[in-house]
């Protein structure tokens, strides 16, 4: 592996998958924000990641990626961490696309995009 | 109370503490984030600290938990098998899915999980595993000393 690279292609998928997000969140009607923050992995070293941050009527939603080298097949992992009632789900990257997990770790049935994030917002109650 | 049952009941333990954990510093983070001062009066605490908390506190929760998978191998090993020698956890673990003839998946889980467990603790490269993985993983191997007396089926 070579960690310049990994690192970069990681960021580059974090920037397409968060412009996507945020494609179809503005057309929802969320404000969204970016900001950075800093990630250790071992085999990657330290480096500036971004973190996507979606607020709409009091609501929030938070993109935050944890690491790009895991174990098993997820090839990086992003949490998202809603506000305010705290309900928290993983997103790993599985070959070019992303698998949506409760924090419990059952998979959603439904892939990861606009409808599903549309649903989970509503059932939590997230900018009702 | 069966030893299956207690392993189970430490892992839930850790896990809900891990929870509850998250759930706390999660509000300070986001109370931070809203413009609050959830430090105030406390000097000693910044908000810095709480992001440093929250980036740490998986893996805290994950030694924890490899502990009591740990705490259950040795058992096994000195009570169901007998013996009385201190092997390495590599030993113990391939040791063990041997013995129970475990898929070779969830053996290299295993590995992954104890690799992971050492970087926490000492440093080197690993692969991160999530606690919920490493839940998964380690809740079915500790069982070991049941599926030596037969009493636990895979």
């Amino acid at each position: 592996m070579n960690p310049e690279k990994t690192k970069q292609d990681w960021l580059a998928t974090l920037d397409a998958f968060f412009a996507e997000v945020e494609r179809w969140a503005v057309e929802m009607g969320w404000e969204t924000g970016r900001e950075q923050r800093e990630v250790s992995e071992s085999r990657l070293g330290t480096y500036a990641a971004p973190v996507l941050h979606l607020e709409r009527d009091g609501g929030r939603a938070v993109f935050e990626p944890i690491a790009r080298c895991m174990a098993g097949e997820s090839e990086g992992l992003v949490e998202l961490l809603f506000w305010p009632n705290l309900t928290r789900f993983t997103l790993d990257r599985v070959g070019d696309g992303w698998k949506l997990r409760t924090s419990d770790g059952v998979a959603w049935p439904e892939g990861w995009g606009k409808q599903t994030f549309a649903y989970l917002t509503k059932e939590l109650g997230v900018a009702a | 109370m069966t030893r299956r049952r207690e392993v189970h009941d430490r892992i839930n333990a850790v896990e809900i503490e891990l929870k509850l954990a998250r759930f706390a510093v999660d509000r300070l983070y986001f109370d931070a984030a809203r413009g609050l001062d959830p430090m105030r009066g406390r000097p000693s605490l910044r908000n810095r600290d709480i992001v440093a908390c929250r980036n740490g506190l998986e893996g805290t929760y994950f030694v924890r938990l490899f502990s009591v998978f740990e705490d259950a191998l040795r058992d096994w090993w000195e009570v169901g098998t007998a013996r009385d020698t201190q092997p390495k956890m590599t030993d113990l673990v391939n040791g063990c899915s041997s013995r129970r003839r475990v898929p070779e998946a969830l053996r290299t889980e295993a590995h992954e999980a104890r690799e992971w467990r050492n970087h926490l603790v000492h440093g080197g490269d690993a692969n991160r595993v999530t606690f919920v993985r490493g839940r998964e993983t380690l809740a079915v191997l500790g069982q070991a000393r049941e599926a030596e007396s037969g009493h636990y089926a895979a």
